[in-house]
């Protein structure tokens, strides 16, 4: 427990800067939706009329824009993608950083597993994942049912904020995972936010094109789309499954690694 | 003798690069044992061995009895770690960090911290940031002992310290010493292990080439004789068996000697002399002469 509480601590102030950051992307992003409300109907034609290419850049799905939630659901594509990228630089800065700032002959004479090194450290991750996840939530359904009273908004935003849940475990287990591989303690952080941009214009290719369906699961951000959870009303499970597989594989590669491999000092 | 440390074999290699080959020696219970050899050698590599930083290639190394790899973690309960650079966390002030170095052993450390940091002349409320090499070597000392480990492992342990704190922590070590804690103290500065160690091992390019007690390199090694007589010594002179490194400039010469006291004397005593030194070497001497035999 005293690994947990330590990088509870150690992680405090990125975490308020993360959720400062977050707060700010939601008030501004529902601000913008404030002052174009009047305009609403002519700017759900206009975003309409645009082509495919660039509705799938900005996140511009098939929504009523003339609603809070229609609003938010384009935001919640940059909600996933900070979440992402958070839980990536979380998971791998959690794992390398002893290496890197060179206290792990600190930490390894000390007579503890080096599993359990892990599942505090992977514990700590969590919480903090957890706690942006549960402000997000907050900031959210309260900027939107500012403009709205709809009662079926907590579920819809519910929904949202577990996809943006499984996203950023996804995230934060590759960041933990490339980190355990690697022996080179500054790598880790690059490969985690380059699998994210990858993600992130796979995501946009499978929405351009129509013959590029396949590769949606490769990438999360196709897993749970505002697009799906408010036009279909549902988290399709086999995403669900698909996202807990990767999750376990790469925790099993987090552990297994890091229990073999030489750590460098 | 109970062994405390005993390394059998033990091979680590870096990829193409070497680390060490065939390390074995055993380090007994209350033991001041010196590893010494120059930088590069392979000290610091089978010390992270024997702490499972890194893992043998092939051999193995128990402490305690226990393997240094399945038991690794019942083992750190007993030892004590001091390494030749020490990092720690941003941010954290002194007492923070020996509390939570103390939160990982189920004991109260904090009467042997304040104590230890009362010999160190510590300021635990300064930020670790704030602190100089040598205050965070100090810092080093009293985390690495404020469990009362069994087994003290020391790697390169005084840089950084000046000459006044090194005596301190040479006693210290002493007193933990003579509490019965056995200590393995890695060094190129071969005065530090001549003043403290009992036995010692000489590691070169990764093998180790000698292992000895302090005593019998002191007693029965080399003695350094430098004599001078009235007139010119004959360049063959000192030509018996167990002189080496024999210099002659005229009515001089030097060398080291090996064997039977008596016989050199024979030769001395052959001469007409001005003025004789006999010498013992210091362990640099000794240890240079090891390298150049070895090489």
């Amino acid at each position: 427990m005293n690994i947990f509480k330590r990088e509870m601590r150690a992680n405090l102030k990125s975490l308020i800067v993360w959720s400062l950051s977050m707060v700010m992307l939601i008030g501004a992003g529902m601000g913008k939706f404030s002052s174009t409300s009047g305009a609403s109907a002519e700017m759900t034609e206009l975003i309409s009329s645009l082509p495919n290419s660039l509705k799938a850049m900005f996140g511009f799905g098939n929504f009523d824009l003339s609603k809070a939630i229609g609003f938010y659901a384009i935001l919640y594509l940059y909600i996933i993608v900070m979440g992402a990228i958070h839980a990536a630089m979380l998971g791998a800065g959690i794992i390398s950083k002893e290496e890197r700032d060179k206290t792990t002959e600190f930490l390894i004479v000390k007579p503890i597993k080096r599993h359990t090194i892990i599942t505090n450290k992977m514990l700590a991750a969590f919480v903090n994942v957890i706690i942006l996840n549960v402000i997000t939530f907050s900031v959210s359904y309260k900027m939107v049912s500012m403009f709205t009273l709809d009662a079926s908004l907590f579920g819809q935003i519910g929904m949202m904020m577990f996809g943006l849940f499984m996203i950023q475990l996804i995230f934060l287990t590759i960041g933990a995972a490339f980190a355990a591989i690697n022996r080179n303690s500054k790598k880790a952080p690059v490969l985690a936010t380059s699998t994210i941009l990858i993600a992130y214009f796979l995501n946009m290719a499978v929405q351009l094109s129509g013959n590029l369906s396949f590769l949606k699961y490769f990438t999360p951000f196709q897993y749970f789309t505002a697009d799906s959870i408010l036009n279909e009303g549902t988290i399709s499970i086999g995403y669900v499954v698909l996202s807990i597989i990767i999750m376990v594989g790469m925790l099993t590669v987090t552990y297994s690694r890091y229990e073999k491999r030489d750590l460098m000092v | 003798m109970i062994k405390v440390i005993e390394i059998n074999n033990l091979t680590k290699n870096y990829g193409k690069s070497r680390g060490i080959v065939d390390v074995s020696f055993d380090v007994m219970e209350g033991e001041i044992y010196g590893f010494i050899g120059p930088n590069g050698a392979g000290k610091s590599t089978t010390i992270r061995t024997l702490l499972s930083l890194i893992y043998p290639t092939s051999g193995s190394a128990k402490i305690f009895g226990l393997d240094c790899v399945k038991d690794a973690a019942t083992i750190k309960k007993d030892i004590g770690y001091l390494p030749s650079e020490v990092f720690y966390y941003d941010g954290m002030k002194v007492k923070d960090l020996l509390n939570y170095s103390a939160s990982f052993y189920n004991k109260d450390c904090s009467k042997r911290i304040k104590e230890l940091t009362d010999i160190m002349e510590l300021d635990v409320n300064k930020k670790i940031d704030d602190l100089s090499f040598g205050n965070k070597k100090k810092v080093g000392i009293v985390q690495g002992l404020l469990h009362e480990p069994k087994l003290i492992i020391l790697d390169e342990p005084t840089s950084g310290l000046d000459p006044l704190m090194q005596q301190k922590f040479f006693q210290l070590l002493k007193e933990e010493n003579e509490k019965g804690a056995t200590i393995l103290f890695s060094s190129h500065i071969l005065s530090e292990v001549q003043r403290l160690c009992s036995k010692l091992a000489i590691i070169k390019e990764g093998k180790i080439i000698k292992i000895e007690t302090m005593s019998s390199i002191n007693d029965n090694n080399y003695k350094k004789f430098k004599v001078e007589a009235a007139d010119e010594i004959g360049e063959d002179y000192f030509g018996i068996k167990g002189v080496t490194d024999l210099v002659i400039k005229g009515n001089e010469a030097s060398f080291l000697y090996k064997g039977d006291i008596n016989a050199v004397m024979q030769k001395v005593a052959g001469l007409k002399i001005v003025n004789i030194s006999v010498i013992e070497p210091d362990l640099e001497e000794i240890f240079l002469h090891y390298y150049e035999k070895e090489a």
